[in-house]
């Protein structure tokens, strides 16, 4: 009988927590978890948009002069970007980087000066209509700059987990700040559970999810991603948070504050929580193949929760 | 392979920014307002990133291939074990879920994902279950 090893990597990455944990026989587990922080990082030189020098820095500060030519990850970036926009009907946009960076999120969320920016006039993002992908191309019309976001995370997460399952490993989860994918099988007749943070509680808000909820998924799925999108973290100013509406360049009402959504790919779950969160009704409007639990505080106190089948 | 496919990113393309020179040849413009050395170090950049991920995929292809071997190894166990092992019906089946639930799957040649593909079967949808066991990870809002 074969042994199977377990290896599990926290590190930092994309401005957040991120885990990588990975089931393999052969003693392996532990370098592939390695490789898979690796890949992470890798991904985090090219996509960061508070590095200069990151590739997809270099692509927004291109934008306006034609076609420019990426490589396959960031290919696959904005062509994530650019079908979740069309999905959502545009309520999740990546163009909402100038807004973000007028409302002060200009670097990383640990250095944001609370104070800055306060006068700021918000403006519509300009969305995705003139983005242009080639084969090997990239092309932004003059004034769109792309934010890769939570999908950015997604994405990654999916990328590591299909790269480490194809090299052999039995399991992989990779959690990059909440945003994860996860594959295989996790050791044996075990399921994969994931536990969903009501922040609404952790902030010690009244009425929040009296327990935690848990997300079971079968062992050996082929490949599943879970998302979560709040406005209750990542706030700063005048009550500011960074879950943007693209249509004004402000913050969001509230309505809903925390979306968790399920599905096949972990960029497109991330896509839909975040555009819920923008326009509530398109809770009706995920596709069938995944799922959503969407958490709303309303000005009195109340609670709203909606599940969607 | 992924790596190559990177690493020809560099390579200037047709519809890329063409690049104007100067009249007196001394700073070449591109026809985004970078000059060759901007272009230069946008090319060259790419290259590096291409070399890491060359250098990341050529690691998991080493463990991908101790994999196999080890599955192999496995196999081929197996395959010598005595008949005696396999008449009693209970071990020997404990034995084939066994690997078949641990083995790995033969691992294919190091990923390349271009874009992840969709997942052949729709996701289940998740229910709440009984504290039975720790979770693998937590999704919080990000």
């Amino acid at each position: 009988m074969r042994d199977m090893d377990v290896a599990r990597r926290d590190f930092r990455a994309m401005g957040t927590t991120c885990s990588v944990l990975v089931y393999a026989a052969a003693g392996q587990a532990n370098e592939l978890a390695r490789l898979g922080r690796l890949r992470v990082e890798l991904l985090e030189g090219a996509w960061s948009r508070f590095r200069d020098e990151s590739e997809l820095s270099r692509l927004n500060s291109l934008a306006g002069t034609g076609p420019v030519v990426v490589s396959p990850d960031t290919h696959a970036l904005v062509s994530a970007m650019l079908e979740a926009w069309q999905a959502t009907a545009g309520a999740f946009d990546p163009t909402v980087l100038a807004a973000m960076r007028a409302q002060g999120y200009d670097r990383d969320f640990s250095e944001v000066i609370v104070e800055q920016c306060l006068d700021v006039v918000a403006s519509p993002a300009p969305g995705m209509h003139g983005v242009q992908i080639g084969e090997h191309t990239v092309s932004l019309p003059s004034g769109v700059g792309l934010d890769p976001g939570a999908i950015g995370k997604g994405l990654a997460s999916d990328i590591v987990v299909e790269e480490l399952r194809a090299a052999g490993a039995q399991g992989v989860l990779v959690d990059l700040g909440g945003d994860m994918a996860f594959a295989g099988t996790p050791g044996a007749d075990r399921t994969w559970r994931i536990g969903v943070v009501d922040e609404r509680t952790r902030l010690g808000r009244n009425g929040g999810l009296e327990s935690e909820q848990w997300l079971d998924f079968p062992t050996g799925i082929a490949h599943a991603g879970v998302a979560t999108s709040t406005s209750l973290t990542r706030r700063w100013a005048d009550a500011r948070h960074h879950v943007l509406d693209p249509g004004t360049g402000s913050s969001t009402d509230e309505r809903l504050v925390q979306a968790t959504v399920t599905g096949p790919r972990a960029w497109e779950c991330e896509a839909w929580a975040t555009a819920v969160l923008v326009r509530p009704e398109l809770t009706q409007s995920i596709p069938k193949e995944m799922t959503c639990l969407a958490l709303g505080e309303t000005s009195l106190g109340g609670l709203d929760e909606t599940k969607v089948a | 392979m992924a790596q190559d496919a990177a690493a020809s990113t560099v390579d200037v393309e047709p519809d890329s920014a063409s690049l104007e020179y100067s009249e007196d040849d001394a700073l070449a413009v591109s026809s985004s307002g970078l000059t060759e050395a901007q272009l230069d170090q946008y090319a060259g950049a790419l290259a590096t990133e291409a070399a890491r991920l060359e250098a990341y995929h050529a690691e998991l292809l080493e463990v991908a291939a101790r994999l196999q071997e080890s599955a192999d190894a496995l196999n081929a166990a197996q395959q010598v074990v005595p008949a005696s092992s396999s008449s009693n019906p209970g071990k020997a089946s404990d034995s084939g879920k066994s690997s078949t639930a641990q083995g790995p799957t033969k691992p294919a040649p190091a990923a390349k994902p271009a874009k992840p593909a969709p997942a052949a079967k729709p996701v289940p949808k998740p229910a709440a279950a009984p504290q039975v066991a720790a979770p693998q990870a937590k999704t919080r809002g990000s």
